[in-house]
């Protein structure tokens, strides 16, 4: 179903169908994108939850100025960013605890030890990270990025989402995501330089 | 080759290295569409809430609290402005310097003019001065005879 349908839908009245067809249609794309952004699986669910209720509730305001897919992807990046912000602040006053899927929530630590697991360490420690060793370090890499920064590099360089679509996203202007996304590019590429071992 | 150029155009770096549970999806899907029912029972909820604790009302309670706390906040401001004000005067305000200039001093300073020095400088501050000679006792007498 087309974004026009599903908002027509809507419109006459039949809401919790086609919040469904949204469901159906954007569900698993969302959840790469914000799985691109935090990392881990865990987090991830969590946030598409909170996500989709943000998207219910926010549904009957949506004027339809900008694309529907637009919209969820502005809700679902602001979620994922501020996530990301409040994860950077608890690791640095030293409140996360280490979760045994690599999430960040309060589960019981595998050995005790009650230290923050650091963000770029989240891949080695999530079950559902299946890369190779260049992709762990990429990730890694990713993880020392701002938050915003990070999503810009998100979209560009794996989503191979367009400037112009990104600045409706993000907000921003596409000549300011270029110098965003370049030196986002720079900084990643200089820590693989940096971190890689011979047979890259 | 310039390995630098290439280290970040490879396909394989930008595939997904993630992976799911096996059926997560559907799964995801199932529960992400309870939402709407779950948002309505939430909302039931809380409404009858209000309905069967009216006296304990949370908006009523929350409004005191916030207009006292307004209250409380626009005192302490008062407080601290009256304070920051009159500071000055108690002349004790810095460690190390004996007097603290007072809001008049600082109000009139802008008023002393450049040409009278002894506005300035006390009787002890200023450079000695030499004992007048004669002739000029003399000239400045005469100034005042004409008068």
């Amino acid at each position: 179903m087309s974004d026009e349908e599903i908002l027509g839908l809507y419109r006459a009245g039949e809401r919790e169908r086609a919040f469904g067809e949204l469901v159906g249609s954007y569900s698993e794309r969302l959840y790469w994108h914000v799985r691109g952004l935090v990392g881990s699986h865990e987090d991830t669910d969590d946030l598409l939850q909170d996500i989709f209720v943000k998207v219910w509730t926010g549904l009957d305001g949506f004027r339809g100025d900008a694309r529907l897919f637009t919209w969820l992807f502005r809700i679902a990046t602001n979620e994922s960013l501020n996530f990301l912000r409040k994860r950077n602040l608890r690791q640095a006053l030293g409140l996360e605890s280490r979760g045994a899927g690599g999430g960040t929530g309060a589960a019981e630590t595998q050995d005790g030890d009650a230290a923050g697991v650091p963000a770029e360490r989240i891949a080695d420690r999530d079950p559902w990270f299946n890369g190779d060793e260049a992709q762990r370090l990429l990730a890694r890499a990713m993880a020392q990025l701002p938050p915003k920064q990070r999503a810009v590099f998100q979209m560009r360089y794996f989503e191979e989402m367009p400037y112009e679509q990104m600045a409706q996203v993000l907000g921003t202007s596409t000549g300011a995501l270029k110098a965003s996304y370049h030196f986002a590019y720079e900084k990643v590429k200089d820590y693989l330089l940096k971190n890689m071992t011979g047979g890259f | 080759m310039d390995k630098k150029q290439d280290i970040l155009d490879r396909e394989d770096l930008r595939r997904s290295p993630y992976s799911v549970p096996e059926g997560y999806f559907a799964q995801l899907q199932e529960r992400l569409r309870a939402i709407p029912s779950q948002q309505a029972e939430v909302t039931c909820r809380s409404v009858s809430l209000k309905q069967q604790h009216p006296e304990q009302s949370g908006s009523s309670r929350s409004r005191i609290r916030s207009a006292m706390s307004w209250a409380v906040g626009v005192a302490a401001a008062l407080a601290l402005g009256v304070f920051a004000f009159r500071g000055g005067d108690r002349g004790d305000a810095m460690p190390g310097v004996s007097e603290v200039p007072s809001y008049e001093q600082y109000a009139y300073a802008d008023l002393i003019p450049y040409t009278e020095p002894y506005l300035y400088y006390s009787e002890e501050e200023a450079p000695a001065a030499a004992d007048p000679a004669e002739e000029e006792m003399i000239d400045y007498l005469m100034q005042y005879q004409n008068y």
